[in-house]
């Protein structure tokens, strides 16, 4: 069943891959922001020559020296940060609407106007949601943070070696993820049933949720583990292949840009096929009705 | 006053030749070549109480009187009491707090001497003082006094028994489970100062130690289940009836005796030349015992070559178990304690640079038995210096401390970061005793300043010359208890005989700016200005007339260029420097200037313009905190900013995308 329904998130995101490119190009100009306004805060930093050698490869003498003497200048941009992200969320919770009503209505050809009118007709609820899920985030999120912390710290307190930590820390990564994947899912599904359904008590669509990601765990968790997975090798082979590339010229960091922004558009695919497969797991559990 | 010093001044070494006299007329604790005064030597005989994790000691000091001063009473740290309660001087200091480490609510230590006697006199009364500060509850330095002074040249016997209970293992010494490393355990004789008295100090949190010489005779009771390792040679093991075994050691020229006992250690040795290596490891470390002996014998060799034998027939490395790292990372004579994790590879040379930093303090605290409570950049800092020299030369510049994922760090590197990344790098000065540094500043500049100092002092008189002021520091005060003076002695002694920099004014000038000053380092590149010389204009004389000077001159001084490179000294320091300046054409112009004045101008009238210039090209001034504005192009250059543009594009985007989990 699960091969089934990744085939048909497969077909669907390729389908709709317009989305893919409009979620990559919001990425890109909402990234450009902070990123431009890093080139032209340090720009003053151009004329030392010690810092150009940083284009050569890494020197942590000098790397340090400017990180220090000149930090205003280098992270000047930090602050901005959580109020963009905030932002981006708050515009990606908008395009959420678009996306899964598209794969919830194949039927109907992907344009514009229908994309952004369903983003807009979801918004509020998703926005609702959006808050709700936070609350419980937090509540579990820090909850189950504490239990995990308090049974790492006493595995590590009795510990007799460091292979015991580590065996403890890689446990409670692992919990932590399921965990993670556990509250996403659940935000997912309740976004799906709410424009499967037309569905507006928020609340109660989220508990319908966390009872159908518990009866469908295993799809839930395959569907969330493949980007995960395809993710890390990725990133893994990007970080090979930029130090391997060297960014040691002007010509060697256009490649490197280039690769970075396939990467990205890649990672923006998959978000568009997790939704894809989300919304046909959820119509092949849910065909009558669909009602949780 | 001049000639009551010149006085005592022959008087000193008289009094040691007759207090050598005395020492070898002692029996049991002479051997044909002494190589220190031997004037503090014990003999003790220690039960280890694993259940209780309690020492139960017997112990016997002969104390030399080698001074000029009738001596009247004796004065002992017990250190493990600093660990006895809160209100000790150093769990004051500390809060409980030290490297990292954290000292736990029910792992309390202490040590009581339960009788002292001497001179036929029982029980002598002992005084808990505290010289170094007003903490009435510090219980970490007694007095006895003597029923019977002992005059210059004259020794005394005091017989000692004592119990300790060992503190869990937070500063140095301690145990964790069956893992114990017994670090400043038994009651030590401070270091008596002709006509100065008792140099005894509390136990603070930021200190190590000082004490003098002498020969140990340490016989050491454990269960026969554990490896038993120590300071010195192990000459007997022998297994007694009870379950129990003892081990027998003997320590010479040395000024103070650890031991460690554990069941599961790897037993591993190797020989270098006249050295027997130990290697106490932890099972889980084996993997990475060839890069503890490769470090040790890497230390051992470039210490021989560069500053002098190591004397001693065993070098005793110990691992210790996990949860006892506040035990990692020490010296003591022949003993030493590494510290690493078997998850770290060769890109973090943590074992490496922990052995040979300990290994070089079996010179620089050792052997040349500084004050390290009075003075720490002397043991700390020196030896800070050697290791960078040792672990850049050995495992590569640039990268011996770290290396990984594109990321390096090499060891001096991280040891100037020490220094430069200080908020205040003017807090305290190197003459400031061990414990009155403020806030964390004393490794910061005890280790960081000192090493980067001598760094810097070793690029401007070269490396020769520094070799060569090692060695006969080494050679004229080992087994001697040398003062910061003595060191700035063979400094000024040596280094000009092979250095035209090294002139007087500039090494008093160095050593009051630099090593004792607050003051810090910085040139900066201040400015390029170029400017195209204009043709001549306007009216001027030629032969006795007033012509324009368009008619006459235009055109001559076409193509030339003005070029201006200022320098600037931002710090108070005062170096010499050198300035290398480029042209576009490609030629190059080496200036030199003694960095006295605030400002220093160069100028050039080429026809070429000046593209590029640089003070201290050749990066002698390793002390200056600002690198990064030692050179300047006269165009600004993007390439490397847009390298961490995009970078950072790179890694917002993938940040962005993460919020959207929540979208």
């Amino acid at each position: 069943m699960i091969a089934r329904v990744i085939q048909t998130g497969w077909r669907h995101a390729w389908t709709q891959w317009h989305m893919a490119i409009l979620l990559y190009g919001i990425n890109l100009l909402a990234a450009l922001i902070p990123a431009l306004a890093f080139h032209s805060a340090v720009s003053s930093l151009s004329s030392f020559p010690a810092v150009q050698e940083l284009l050569a490869g890494f020197h942590y003498t000098t790397f340090a020296d400017t990180l220090r003497i000149y930090g205003k200048e280098v992270l000047g941009i930090m602050p901005v940060l959580p109020w963009l992200m905030l932002a981006y969320l708050l515009f990606n919770t908008f395009l959420a609407g678009g996306i899964i009503s598209s794969f919830c209505n194949m039927e109907i050809e992907f344009s514009g106007k229908v994309f952004f009118s369903a983003a807009a007709e979801y918004f509020i609820r998703f926005l609702r949601l959006l808050l709700l899920w936070s609350v419980a985030v937090i509540v579990v999120g820090g909850v189950a943070l504490a239990g995990i912390a308090a049974a790492w710290y006493a595995v590590f307190e009795a510990a007799h070696s460091e292979t015991t930590v580590a065996i403890a820390t890689l446990c409670a990564a692992a919990v932590l993820l399921v965990i993670v994947f556990f509250l996403i899912a659940i935000a997912d599904y309740a976004r799906i049933y709410i424009v499967a359904n037309d569905e507006h008590r928020v609340r109660r669509t989220l508990l319908a949720s966390a009872k159908f990601v518990m009866k469908n765990l295993v799809g839930v968790f395959v569907i969330l583990l493949i980007p995960l997975v395809i993710f890390v090798i990725a990133i893994a082979a990007y970080l090979m292949k930029t130090d391997w590339i060297g960014m040691s010229s002007i010509w060697t960091v256009l490649m490197v840009l280039i690769v970075q922004q396939v990467l990205t558009a890649l990672r923006m695919w998959l978000h568009i096929f997790v939704y894809a497969s989300e919304t046909a797991l959820f119509m092949d559990e849910m065909p009558e009705g669909l009602h949780m | 006053m001049t000639k009551r010093f010149c006085l005592s001044s022959l008087c000193v070494p008289l009094w040691t030749l007759a207090a050598f006299s005395a020492f070898f007329s002692i029996p049991g604790i002479t051997t044909a070549e002494a190589l220190s005064p031997r004037n503090a030597n014990y003999t003790i005989a220690v039960t280890l109480d694993v259940e209780k994790k309690m020492l139960h000691g017997i112990e016997t000091l002969v104390w030399i009187n080698t001074t000029g001063d009738v001596v009247r009473e004796l004065q002992f740290h017990l250190y493990l009491n600093a660990f006895k309660n809160t209100h000790s001087t150093f769990i004051r200091e500390s809060g409980g707090r030290l490297r990292g480490d954290v000292m736990t609510g029910d792992g309390w230590g202490w040590i009581d001497v339960t009788s002292m006697s001497s001179q036929g006199v029982k029980n002598l009364r002992l005084e808990f003082i505290h010289p170094d500060d007003d903490n009435a509850d510090d219980r970490t330095v007694t007095r006895v006094a003597l029923p019977v002074p002992v005059p210059p040249g004259q020794s005394i016997t005091i017989q000692i028994t004592f119990t300790a209970q060992l503190p869990k293992v937070f500063a140095r010494s301690g145990y964790h489970n069956d893992f114990f490393l017994v670090g400043q355990w038994f009651p030590k004789i401070g270091v008596y100062e002709t006509g100065k008295g008792w140099n005894c100090h509390q136990y603070h949190a930021n200190s190590e130690f000082f004490a003098d010489y002498g020969v140990y005779d340490v016989r050491i009771t454990t269960p026969e289940r554990f490896v038993v390792g120590a300071t010195g040679a192990l000459l007997e093991e022998k297994k007694n009836t009870d379950g129990t075994k003892t081990v027998t050691c003997r320590a010479e020229d040395v000024h103070d005796f650890a031991w460690t006992a554990y069941p599961d250690y790897v037993d591993l040795k190797e020989q270098w030349k006249h050295v027997g290596i130990r290697l106490l490891l932890q099972p889980e470390h084996r993997g990475q015992a060839d890069r503890h002996f490769h470090a040790a014998r890497a230390a051992l060799a470039y210490f021989e070559k560069h500053v002098g034998q190591y004397p001693y027939s065993t070098l005793t490395i110990v691992d210790p178990a996990y949860g006892a790292s506040g035990a990692e990372g020490m010296e003591y004579p022949t003993f030493i304690t590494a510290g690493t994790n078997r998850f770290f590879g060769t890109w973090l040379r943590m074992a490496e640079m922990v052995v040979v930093h300990e290994f070089g303090h079996q010179y620089f605290y050792g052997m040349l038995g500084s004050n390290e409570f009075e003075h720490p950049w002397m043991d700390e800092g020196i030896n800070q210096y050697m290791e960078t020299r040792i672990m850049d030369e050995t495992y590569g510049a640039g990268t011996s401390a770290l290396s990984a994922l594109g990321f390096t760090i090499g060891d001096l590197e991280f040891t100037r970061a020490m220094y430069v990344a200080m908020r205040n790098p003017k807090i305290a000065s190197l003459t400031t005793a061990a414990w009155k540094f403020p806030g964390t500043s004393y490794s910061s500049l005890a280790y960081g300043k000192t090493a980067i100092v001598l760094t810097t002092l070793e690029r401007i008189i070269g490396r020769a010359a520094m070799d060569s002021v090692l060695k006969v520091y080494y050679n004229r005060w080992r087994f001697k208890h040398p003062a910061p003076e003595d060191f700035v002695a063979v400094v000024k002694d040596v280094a000009p005989r092979f250095s035209e920099a090294a002139s007087p004014e500039f090494l008093n000038r160095f050593f009051e700016q630099a090593l004792f000053g607050t003051d810090v380092c910085d040139y900066e590149l201040a400015s390029i200005d170029v400017k195209r010389m204009e043709p001549l204009k306007g009216i001027i004389e030629k032969n006795g007339m007033e012509v324009v000077a368009a008619d006459t001159a235009g055109g001559k001084q076409d193509g030339l260029c003005t070029s201006t490179v200022r320098v600037s000294r931002l710090g108070e320091v005062q170096l010499p420097v050198s300035v290398l300046v480029r042209f576009e054409d490609g030629e190059a112009a080496h200036e030199t200037w003694d960095g006295l004045a605030r400002v220093m101008e160069f100028r050039y009238q080429r026809p070429s313009r000046v593209v590029w210039a640089c003070v201290d090209p050749e990066e002698k001034l390793v002390m200056d905190v600002n690198r990064i504005n030692n050179a300047r192009s006269a165009e600004a250059e993007g390439g490397a900013l847009w390298k961490y543009a995009v970078k950072v594009l790179f890694w917002v985007q993938q940040l962005f995308h993460w919020s959207l989990l929540a979208a």
